[in-house]
C-alpha cells in the first residue's frame, strides 16, 4: 500500500470487513485500499504520493517566509 | 414519504438460519464514533442500515466472543402499548468453556454498557446497542452435571430500540494481535 496509510488505528490495523472477513489494511494493495476509502473507511488517509495521484490539482500553499528586519522594526 | 416494499421470497436463493460462531462486543464508553441509522431514510435498506463506522478511543478494540455451531441468534419484537411502541432487541448466545476470561465475563457484563455486533451465516451484521438506551447483559455459567452436559457461559443480552438489531456494513476495529478463536 503505497497511495495510502492508516488513520486512528494501531498497525496492522486489523480489522473484520463485510465481504472481505479479518484483513490487516496495512498489508493490503491499493486497489482494495482506494475502494475501501471510496467507501468511507476511516481508517485509511491519503499519502503525499496518493494525494499527487487523486487530486492532481492541488498544489502546496506557498508560504512567503518573514522579512526579519520588518520584524525588528515592531 | 414511507419505505414500504414487496416483501416476497427470492426464488434460488438460500435462506439460511443462523449465526457465524464469532461476535464480537465492545463497551460503550470506548468507542468514539458511533454509527447511527439515517435520520431521513430513502429506501427500505436506509431504514435498518447503520450509516458511518465504528471508531474507537486510542488501543480501544472490538474483542471476539466465540459461540458453538447452533447455539446463538439475534431476535426481536416489538414492545408497549399501541402509539408508545419501541422495540426490543434480544441476542442469545453460548460460549463452551469456563476458563477465567469466560468467568471474568459473566462477573463484568452487568457492570459495562456494551454494544455487540453478530453475524448471519449470510455475512449481514446485526448491532444490538446504540445510543439512545442501556444494553442489558445476563450472564449465566455452569459446568454441567452429566458426561453429555453442556459446560459453558450463556449470555442473553437485551436492548431497546426503535427497530430490529440494525445492519452494519463498516469495519469491526480488533486487536492489533491475532487472537485464536478456538476456546
Amino acid at each position: 500500500m503505497k497511495l495510502f496509510r492508516l488513520k486512528g488505528i494501531q498497525s496492522p490495523g486489523r480489522v473484520d470487513l463485510k465481504g472481505h472477513g479479518e484483513i490487516a489494511l496495512e498489508t493490503i494493495s491499493d486497489k482494495l485500499a482506494e475502494k475501501l476509502w471510496k467507501e468511507g473507511i476511516p481508517y485509511l488517509e491519503l499519502t503525499d504520493k496518493g494525494r499527487k495521484k487523486f487530486y492532481p490539482e492541488q498544489k502546496p500553499i506557498k508560504v512567503n517566509k518573514i522579512d526579519k528586519s520588518e520584524k525588528k522594526k515592531k | 414519504m414511507s419505505n414500504f416494499a414487496n416483501i416476497l421470497k427470492t426464488e434460488g436463493v438460500n435462506n439460511t438460519p443462523g449465526l457465524k460462531e464469532i461476535g464480537y462486543f465492545a463497551l460503550k464508553s470506548e468507542i468514539e464514533t458511533f454509527p447511527v441509522l439515517p435520520d431521513s431514510p430513502g429506501t427500505p435498506a436506509e431504514e435498518v442500515t447503520l450509516s458511518g463506522t465504528f471508531v474507537m478511543t486510542a488501543e480501544k478494540y472490538f474483542k471476539k466472543l466465540f459461540s458453538t455451531e447452533g447455539n446463538a441468534k439475534v431476535e426481536g419484537e416489538s414492545q408497549g402499548e399501541m402509539d408508545n411502541e419501541t422495540y426490543l432487541q434480544k441476542a442469545h448466545w453460548v460460549h463452551p468453556g469456563t476458563k477465567a476470561e469466560a468467568l471474568a465475563y459473566c462477573k463484568l457484563a452487568k457492570l459495562y454498557d456494551c454494544v455487540f455486533i453478530f453475524v448471519e451465516r449470510d455475512g449481514e451484521r446485526r448491532v444490538v446497542g446504540n445510543t439512545s438506551w442501556r444494553t442489558k447483559v445476563k450472564a449465566a455459567d455452569s459446568t454441567g452435571d452429566e458426561n453429555t452436559s453442556k459446560k459453558g457461559i450463556t449470555i442473553e443480552v437485551e436492548t431497546t430500540d426503535v427497530g430490529p438489531a440494525p445492519l452494519y456494513n463498516g469495519a469491526i476495529p480488533l486487536d492489533p494481535t491475532p487472537v485464536p478463536a478456538i476456546s
